[in-house]
């Protein structure tokens, strides 16, 4: 904001708040009829970037996020040599004194465990994909299928931080974190970075989230991201408590003003004029969350695209549903959760019920943005924090079979803002195993998500215990490969 | 110092003040200098050598002065053109340009010309100034001493003088109250305490009030709460599973060490290493939960040392942050880019923190080892209590023998020659009675004593007292009861089993050779005798086909006949001999050991888990009859078996004790009253909390550099050590945790005092001296006020580290008792108020701002420490994240007064942390936090005006203003004095009754709205009074409680 409008602004707040005490109800009324007046583009919030490092492809991102790992060798990355070793040992000079979990390292044993489902090509691209995403495979030509990502983290916990964070121990700010700090907000009736968690269907015991994989680590708590929940208030505390109606909070909210107004006369800090308008903001936000979350503008054909379950609160249909609207609304970043594809056992049981979970909602967003002319400056961002190994966790069969967390390749989907379409990118060998061709580090991955958005990963830092911290530590390569 | 542009200065980033500063008057080299060098140059040219370029440093005097690789120097004083770094600097040649163009770093003009102008001005170097010891600085000269009131106000005025300022003039005495009493409690005052000291016109009345506000042990809390966020305090283990971890009792030490006064070296020293004390006392070894707060995992998969080594550097990044100021954890995988630490130095800090019996496993446990019990600061109050009464009690019993003793000869005589005598074995070389029923030792009879290990827990006995073993307890006896092979014996005791597992009894054993030795254990409730060589192919076992039955009292009793065969064994069970069941029966070498012999453990496996008592081993193999005697018999008939000389003393008082009992009904019911006494002591005991602590393994884990930080790859092996930039630690500190705290408290140590003192200054002010709190290192910055930096922190040493001494200094000080009040040009100028020229004002921290709308509306329940507890919150946030086996997947909030406790004591889960909380920047507490930031949201105007805590308040805040006063000017008038210690003024007033008119209007036409908006909260509402009026006043309370003015300090 230059200092003109820094002006402009405060007259036009300093007159909207009026100062006498008679004034409550022309400016209740004031702010009632123009909602606007601080929703005008003046008083986005531009972030400590101001302005973009280079001319962004993406105005926005929503990543979808599959906690706990899903499978590259049932999705993705096809294996056709393996299912003629089903069950011989993976050659050690494949492992090559790779570090494996302590749940496997002591495994007599590797036995390979060919994928069960079938593979074929789709799409104008010929883009393998297994059968278990029919949805997915039919927007293949819109998608970057990334199969050579790769990081060092070999649990959960220190993986999924990593790659949300950059660093495996807590502390660091998150991905949407950066974006709220670098970029700032357009939309000022809603957080510039929300996130959604879903339901799922498969096993019930999923690995754990935890707020700090979009909590501010050590930026701004602002800068945290904030839920957006299927389970009572939407945003929290967002509802007025019982027995307060939208104008007895706008009449309080009036008085308040008034009253705030006369201790900033009184006492000088302007740290209270913020406040004042803060408390706009949160009125602003009781209407604004409710229009977002009340799907009943949407026509039926969309909801259909989606699935049965999009009317079911909290599901990853609905949730995707919601992040196109977001999206719609300027959101920067929108981070959907789904947990439960930590498949160490008992694949073939739940790796289908985890795909029905995600494989219609997410071609439908895909097809829902490009309808919407979304899709060219929205980033989606689809994968796990690793992938997982060839052989077999546990007993092997021809049914069943299990697979441990393997850091050393997995697949990751992207789709818009700039990405090519069409693409498949980076190669493993036979097994899946090692990377052979185009390897992306998650650092990588991330520096490229930070691009399509106009930022120089390298550039967006803060100064915290005197040294310049950024989201890719002091790693990370943008991967033009990808973009378009 | 002159300072002409003092004000551009402070609304620059940091380095412009450096720049302005130095443009108007002389150039100081670690304000002005340093710093630019730090931010451009060190990265390559610093402290870390595997990143040095052209072996040129400028973190060195001699190197950053001396020749240049490519001949010339760096720096010549004095002489800009022959000063290379100018040159570099300055060239438009971009392979020649420093710093590079891609180092995206860029000097302005004016650091470019400071640069010049200090070369010039002869290039004066200095150590980093944080790195020299302080010494006390000399008071300035001011011109308006008459403003000063302690040396503070001097080196403060002396900066506001030379910006041309004045000070604020002293703010009222509602304000000075007011704040007083939030930045000592953390709490308002009431509006009694602001009359009372509204009235006090004694010159001293401010000083008493700070003594007062001191003595009040709400400052305990609020001094534990900041320093929960340095010690990453949390009621979880904070990684993967998340579940719940006991670690309270640390908490409630800390309140209660900040409550004593407790000096801040001995704070230091307690919670680093009270457990290496010599003689440590429980309260030490709870304090060393500090190191114990640290994030843990037990995620399947993970890989033991990898953890180790982050618990480790966690601790060295901690411990550097809070005492140091020092980012140390920069020199994990290189060294420092910028302080003198280099990356040996950091794991010789690493190593005083690598060996400790800690597992890298939690387990998710709510007490993953080591751990000790400990009581609350309830318990401890009442404990002492009952101890002093029982103590009364055992006083006059012994009384009551003493006098008695001289009948004991003649009534031992008595009871010889009477019925109730039968004949008992012979001959015991243990002797055990556990009839101490309190200490650390055990009688075993002929004079000697076995020593309890571990927990010691008395209780009830078969006969009188027993011990309780717990799976961390054993009595080693010692070298008694040596026995081979060919040596016939018997032993056993009564128990009262309440394990399943391998449970041994008694024992000479070591594992470690192959299990030679014997023992008599339990498993699966079964008897169990092992007489080992070499198990398995050299020993003897049985077993009793019959189960003993758990949490009953039985005697079991082994008999050996030194027949080296497996027939030579019987087992008896409460006098009758048992079948057995022989699975090895080869026993050809001795099963002599050095293992010493012990109830209760193997050396050192198969702890036993219940009751002991009545321990008897015989260098014989007694009789059916013996062992059917023993079973019925009472010691007193067994110590009656022998003459009077072979009486120990305590032996003599126990025979005193039962004969007392027989004859004297006074001595019953005081022995009664004993019992009673200690069991009511023994019941809070056992409802102890246990908490974690820190111990030394008896072998420490070999620490060694980590090759960029990499767990899987040691360089050179390094021992405990402390950075050379540091004055070395003295000869008599040892190179464990306790020599550390000993040398980060000694007084020639140039940080801890800066650093600490800085803290306490943020406390007040809002932002520190430094205002980068965690780093006092070159990247840090430079004080705004050094000389008092200094002198503060000589004063906090100089006083025996006297932490509330320094508050008091700081409170009592004119530029703490400034008003606040200010224009908004001022405010603007300088927001962040450095120069300080005005009082502090600044939004109060989370956990302030919920008790103050507790206090204010008579809700707070003020009960001094205990376990978390879990006030309301929405539903559904822990199971967002959790891991769905998780113990704290599921929140359940608290009932009751649990409900309004200080927020100090609300359960903190680290990866979903009380979301008021969060909201007004709390951080989560994974990692140690010294400094949060202070953000105005419209998140947190939501939590204020619906988060049902405040809406239940506003609440209750109605209703005491209806209360107490009569008239809605009245009412109003109260509020303000609750919420704000000041009366209304006379807009204010208006606005609110206006405010109140349309409530009444809506609340009238609405009751039902009216009855669900005072139906919030758990608590309820007061009937007294009409409930549309009480709803009209909650909207007015919920006002109150959203004013700025009340959420600020």
């Amino acid at each position: 904001m230059n200092r003109y409008d820094e002006h402009a602004l405060k007259m036009t707040r300093r007159h909207f708040f009026g100062r006498t005490a008679g004034g409550i109800g022309v400016a209740a009324l004031g702010s009632l009829l123009n909602p606007q007046l601080f929703a005008n583009p003046t008083n986005a919030d531009p972030g400590v970037l101001g302005k973009p490092h280079h001319l962004p492809k993406a105005k926005r991102v929503i990543y979808l996020f599959m906690s706990g790992a899903p499978s590259q060798l049932d999705l993705f990355d096809h294996k056709p040599k393996m299912v003629d070793l089903f069950d011989q040992d993976l050659p050690d000079s494949i492992i090559d004194g790779q570090r494996l979990t302590t749940m496997t390292s002591r495994q007599k044993r590797f036995p390979i465990a060919p994928s069960k489902y079938k593979f074929a090509q789709h799409g104008q691209a010929g883009t393998w994909m297994s059968e278990l995403l029919p949805h997915m495979s039919s927007v293949v030509d819109e998608l970057a299928v990334i199969k050579s990502v790769h990081t060092e983290a070999i649990n959960h916990d220190p993986a999924i931080t990593y790659i949300q964070t950059g660093a495996q121990i807590p502390g660091r700010p998150s991905m949407g974190a950066w974006l709220s700090y670098g970029l700032g907000s357009e939309n000022q009736e809603l957080p510039c970075f929300m996130v959604l968690h879903s339901s799922w269907n498969a096993k019930r015991d999923a690995q754990a989230l935890y707020e700090r994989l979009w909590g501010a680590g050590f930026l701004p708590a602002k800068h945290a991201g904030v839920s957006l929940r299927s389970e009572g208030d939407p945003v929290l505390y967002l509802s007025n408590p019982a027995g307060i109606d939208s104008s007895t909070r706008r009449e309080m909210l009036d008085g308040l003003r008034q009253l705030n107004r006369q201790t900033y006369d009184r006492i000088g800090d302007p740290e209270i004029e913020t406040r004042i308008a803060q408390y706009e903001m949160a009125y602003r936000m009781q209407t604004s969350v409710p229009d977002l979350t009340d799907l009943s503008d949407e026509p039926q054909h969309v909801l259909d695209m989606y699935g049965k379950e999009v009317l079911q609160p909290g599901t990853f249909a609905a949730n995707c549903l919601l992040a196109r609207r977001l999206a719609e609304r300027n959101v920067k970043f929108i981070q959907v959760f789904i947990r439960g594809w930590d498949q160490h056992g008992d694949l073939p049981r739940d790796l289908p019920l985890q795909c029905r979970d995600v494989d219609q909602p997410t071609a439908a967003l895909i097809k829902d943005l490009k309808m919407k002319g979304l899709l060219e400056d929205t980033l989606v961002v689809w994968g796990g924090e690793f992938g997982r190994t060839i052989y077999c966790q546990g007993k092997l069969t021809r049914a069943n079979y299990g697979r441990d967390h393997h850091p050393r390749c997995f697949t990751t989907l992207m789709a818009g803002g700039g990405v090519k379409p069409g693409i498949s990118y980076g190669l493993t060998d036979d097994f899946s195993y090692n990377i052979v061709e185009n390897p992306v580090h998650i650092h990588d991955l991330n520096a490229t998500i930070l691009h399509t958005l106009g930022i120089d990963h390298e550039r967006l830092t803060y100064r915290f215990q005197g040294r310049d911290f950024r989201l890719t530590d002091v790693h990370g390569r943008v991967v033009d490969d990808v973009l378009v | 110092m002159v300072m002409r542009t003092f004000y551009i200065a402070f609304s620059l980033p940091v380095f412009g003040l450096a720049v302005a500063a130095a443009t108007a008057g002389e150039i100081d080299f670690n304000r002005d200098i340093r710093p630019i060098l730090s931010d451009n140059c060190f990265r390559c040219h610093g402290p870390d050598e595997s990143e040095r370029q052209a072996n040129y440093r400028l973190d060195v005097k001699a190197v950053a002065f001396g020749e240049l690789e490519g001949g010339g120097r760096g720096i010549v004083a004095g002489d800009r053109a022959a000063s290379k770094l100018l040159a570099r600097i300055t060239t438009g040649d971009t392979d020649q340009q420093m710093p590079p163009p891609d180092s995206g770093k860029v000097l302005t003009r004016a650091q470019i010309e400071l640069l010049h102008r200090w070369i010039e001005s002869g290039a004066t170097w200095e150590e980093h100034w944080s790195f020299v010891a302080p010494v006390r600085p000399p008071l300035p000269d001011i011109g308006r001493s008459e403003w000063t009131r302690n040396p503070i106000d001097s080196y403060v005025l002396a900066q506001i003088e030379s910006a041309g300022e004045s000070p604020s003039r002293e703010a009222d005495q509602r304000a000075l109250i007011r704040r007083l009493t939030f930045d000592l409690t953390g709490l308002p005052p009431t509006p009694s305490e602001v009359n009372t000291f509204l009235q006090n016109s004694a010159p001293d009345a401010y000083e008493r009030l700070v003594d007062r506000l001191l003595d009040s042990p709400r400052y305990g809390e609020h001094q534990a709460r900041y320093w929960m966020d340095a010690a990453r305090y949390g009621d979880t283990h904070g990684l993967h599973l998340d579940n719940e971890r006991s670690i309270w009792p640390y908490r409630d030490w800390v309140i209660d060490a900040f409550n004593q006064n407790m000096s801040f070296d001995q704070f230091t020293v307690e919670q680093l290493a009270g457990d290496l004390l010599p003689d440590a006392t429980l309260a030490q070894r709870v304090a060393t939960g500090f190191n114990r707060c640290n994030v843990s995992t037990s995620e399947g998969g993970s890989i033991d040392q990898e953890y180790l080594v982050r618990y480790a550097t966690d601790r060295v990044e901690t411990t550097a942050t809070v005492w140091m100021g020092l980012t140390a954890g920069c020199a994990a995988c290189h060294d420092h880019k910028f302080d003198p630490l280099t990356q040996r130095e950091f794991y010789q800090l690493f190593a005083f923190f690598f060996s400790q019996t800690e597992r890298a496993m939690d387990g998710n446990a709510l007490l993953p080892p080591p751990s000790v019990k400990t009581a609350s600061i309830t318990q401890r109050v009442k404990l002492k209590r009952l101890e002093q009464l029982r103590n009364e009690t055992r006083g006059e019993l012994k009384k009551l023998r003493d006098e008695s003793d001289k009948h004991l000869a003649a009534w031992a005589d008595e009871y010889r020659k009477s019925a109730e005598m039968p004949s008992l074995p012979e001959g015991a070389i243990v002797r055990a009675t556990f009839d101490e029923n309190e200490g650390d030792r055990v009688d075993l009879g002929q004079d000697r004593s076995g020593q309890i290990v571990g927990t010691v827990i008395w209780d009830a006995g078969k006969q009188n007292s027993g011990l309780r073993f717990d799976g961390n307890t054993h009595v080693d006896l010692g070298d008694v009861a040596a026995f081979d092979k060919g040596d016939a014996f018997s032993g056993g005791a009564w128990i009262y089993p309440t394990g399943k597992g391998a449970l041994t009894l008694l024992s000479r054993m070591a594992d470690d050779k192959a299990f030679q030795g014997y023992d008599i254990y339990l498993g699966n409730n079964q008897v169990f005798v092992h007489l080992i060589h070499h198990w398995e192919k050299d020993a003897i076992r049985v077993n009793t086909k019959r189960k003993l039955t758990l949490s009953s009292w039985q005697h079991v009793f082994v008999t050996y006949d030194g027949s080296g065969t497996a027939a030579g064994v019987h087992v008896y069970v409460d006098g009758q001999e048992e079948e057995l069941q022989v699975t090895h029966d080869r026993l050809r070498g001795s099963i002599s050991t050095d293992a010493t012999l012990k109830i209760g453990r193997r050396t050192p496996s198969a702890p036993f888990q219940g009751i002991v008592d009545e321990v008897r081993i015989y260098p014989r193999v007694l009789t059916d009859s013996e062992i059917e005697a023993l079973v019925g018999a009472n010691p007193l008939v067994e110590l009656l078996a022998e003459t009077e000389s072979d009486w120990s003393s305590s032996e003599r008082q126990q025979l005193l004790d039962r004969f007392l009992k027989r004859r004297e009904a006074n001595y019953r019911e005081l022995a009664d009253g004993e019992r009673q006494q200690a069991d009511q002591i023994r019941r809070i005991e056992s409802s102890f909390a246990s908490t974690l602590v820190m111990q030394e393994m008896s072998k420490p884990r070999a620490a060694h550099l980590l090759i960029r930080g990499q767990y899987d790859q040691p360089g050179e092996s390094v021992g405990p050590g402390v950075p050379a930039i540091l004055p070395a630690m003295s000869a008599a500190m040892r190179s464990n945790r306790l020599g550390l705290a000993r040398w980060l408290t000694s007084p020639t140590h140039p940080l801890t005092a800066r650093v600490t003192v800085n803290r306490i200054w943020q406390q007040h002010f809002g932002i520190g001296l430094v205002k980068t709190t965690e780093d006092f290192g070159s990247q840090g910055q430079w004080p705004s006020h050094p000389e008092l930096l200094d002198w503060l922190a000589v004063e906090l040493v100089d006083s025996g580290w006297d932490v509330k001494a320094m508050h008091r200094q700081i409170v009592n000080s004119a530029t703490y008792r400034q008003a606040s009040i200010a224009s908004s040009a001022a405010y603007r100028r300088d927001p962040e108020n450095r120069l300080l020229a005005r009082g502090p004002r600044f939004r109060m921290d989370a956990e302030m701002i919920r008790d103050n709308a507790l206090a204010i509306s008579g809700l707070l329940v003020e009960q001094t420490g205990g376990k978390s507890v879990k006030p309301y919150q929405p539903l559904g946030l822990w199971k967002a994240v959790g891991y769905t086996s998780s113990n704290t997947a599921q929140f359940k909030a608290s009932e009751g007064a649990s409900l309004y406790r200080r927020s100090l004591y609300s359960f903190w889960k680290r990866t979903s942390p009380p979301p008021g909380m969060q909201i007004f920047d709390a951080p989560s507490r994974e990692v140690c936090t010294v400094r949060r930031p202070r953000t105005n949201t419209p998140a947190a105007a939501l939590v204020l005006m619906n988060d049902p805590q405040y809406v239940e308040a506003a609440r209750e805040l109605a209703g005491r203003m209806i209360t107490v006063a009569g008239s809605d000017v009245e009412r109003i008038r109260y509020g303000l004095l609750l919420v704000a210690s000041r009366p209304p003024a006379a807009d204010e007033v208006q606005v609110l009754q206006q405010m109140l008119v349309r409530y009444r209007e809506k609340y009238e036409q609405d009751p039902e709205a009216a009855k669900q908006l005072v139906s919030v909260g758990a608590s309820n509402y007061d009937k007294a009074i009409a409930v549309n009026e009480l709803a009209a006043w909650t909207l007015i309370a919920s006002t109150l409680l959203n004013l700025d003015e009340t959420i600020t300090k």
